[in-house]
């Protein structure tokens, strides 16, 4: 009965563990670096650092410097409050090399 | 030291499109990856409103922010040349569109699809010419980031013919939306020479960039229409 019981405690473990890993990000490839939802861009805002999609995505209409031909934009405002320079990754102001 | 700017007069600007369509030709566009849009919007309220032109291209920015974005991903397909011109090398360019989401002028568009630029109407005669005989900024590839280049063929010309001075001056030596505007609102040259007419019109009409606050150092002028979003 306990050996009965211990495998089924181990094979309840094993049965989990994909999916236990799939939710915690863990023991998966890398996300595809791009801009879709599933790419590590996306990836890095909303799961690691748990950002809602309405923190970016604030308006339909967005900036009006950013309108036309690009649909869907963030204003790069919101952007500037966290990647300024001496922010890591720093993408504004940083000298070129 | 030599720094090539461009100067855009939105108060002479009246939305021809004249650059766009020059760029166009000039750079075998393709619908997905435009180098030179034009944003158009009203200000004011009635009666007294007026229409904004604002022509867009790439700013070549001194820190770009393109180029922070993707060395950060670990592509480092954008450099920043000796004439400050900041370009896309498309064989190293992973199309990840990060420079795309970073750039606070929305400039750099990723060519998802190489189409020609009129859609079912074939291909135009620029668009004939076999991606080995053109110059590689012209080599359209699927999948990957693009962006006006200050027409950088026309720069190297200028460096081979040894006419390095008569850049923002000839047309072959010039980018060719500065060329084409009917009412001279650009204007391209070296900053860096007080004597040129550019440096000077900028001293003069108190020009200054877009978007400053992002600290990316555009090379890229605008004399601001009243009103206008700057």
């Amino acid at each position: 009965m306990k050996r009965f019981l211990a495998f089924l405690v181990i094979g309840f473990v094993l049965a989990a563990m994909p999916a236990l890993s799939a939710t915690q990000g863990t023991g998966k490839a890398p996300a595809k670096k791009s801009l879709e939802q599933t790419g590590r861009f996306h990836q890095i805002h909303t799961k690691k650092l748990a950002m809602d999609c309405g923190t970016c995505h604030q308006s339909e209409q967005g900036d009006i410097l950013l309108q036309v031909p690009r649909a869907k934009v963030v204003d790069r405002q919101i952007c500037l409050a966290c990647h300024k320079e001496g922010s890591k990754p720093a993408w504004y102001g940083v000298v070129a090399r | 030291m030599t720094k090539f700017v461009r100067l855009i007069d939105q108060k002479r600007c009246m939305g021809c499109r004249a650059c766009m369509s020059a760029c166009a030709a000039e750079n075998y566009f393709t619908p997905e990856a435009p180098w030179n849009s034009m944003l158009e919007y009203e200000v004011g309220t009635y009666p007294t409103v007026k229409k904004i032109y604002n022509t867009l291209n790439c700013m070549h920015c001194e820190r770009p922010s393109c180029k922070a974005a993707c060395d950060s991903v670990g592509a480092k397909a954008i450099s920043k040349n000796e004439f400050g011109v900041v370009l896309i090398d498309y064989n190293k360019c992973i199309g990840c569109g990060y420079c795309a989401a970073v750039c606070p002028y929305g400039v750099p568009q990723l060519n998802k699809e190489v189409k020609p630029l009129y859609p079912g109407k074939g291909k135009n005669g620029a668009e004939t010419i076999a991606n080995a005989d053109r110059h590689p900024t012209h080599r359209k590839k699927q999948k990957t980031a693009e962006k006006c280049t200050f027409c950088t063929h026309k720069l190297e010309q200028a460096v081979t013919d040894g006419k390095t001075d008569r850049i923002g001056k000839d047309q072959a030596y010039t980018p060719s939306c500065d060329i084409v505007c009917p009412v001279q609102a650009r204007m391209f040259g070296d900053i860096d020479d007080p004597k040129s007419e550019v440096a000077q019109r900028i001293k003069a009409t108190g020009a200054t960039q877009l978007r400053k606050q992002f600290g990316t150092g555009p090379q890229v002028y605008y004399v601001i229409e009243q009103g206008a979003k700057s």
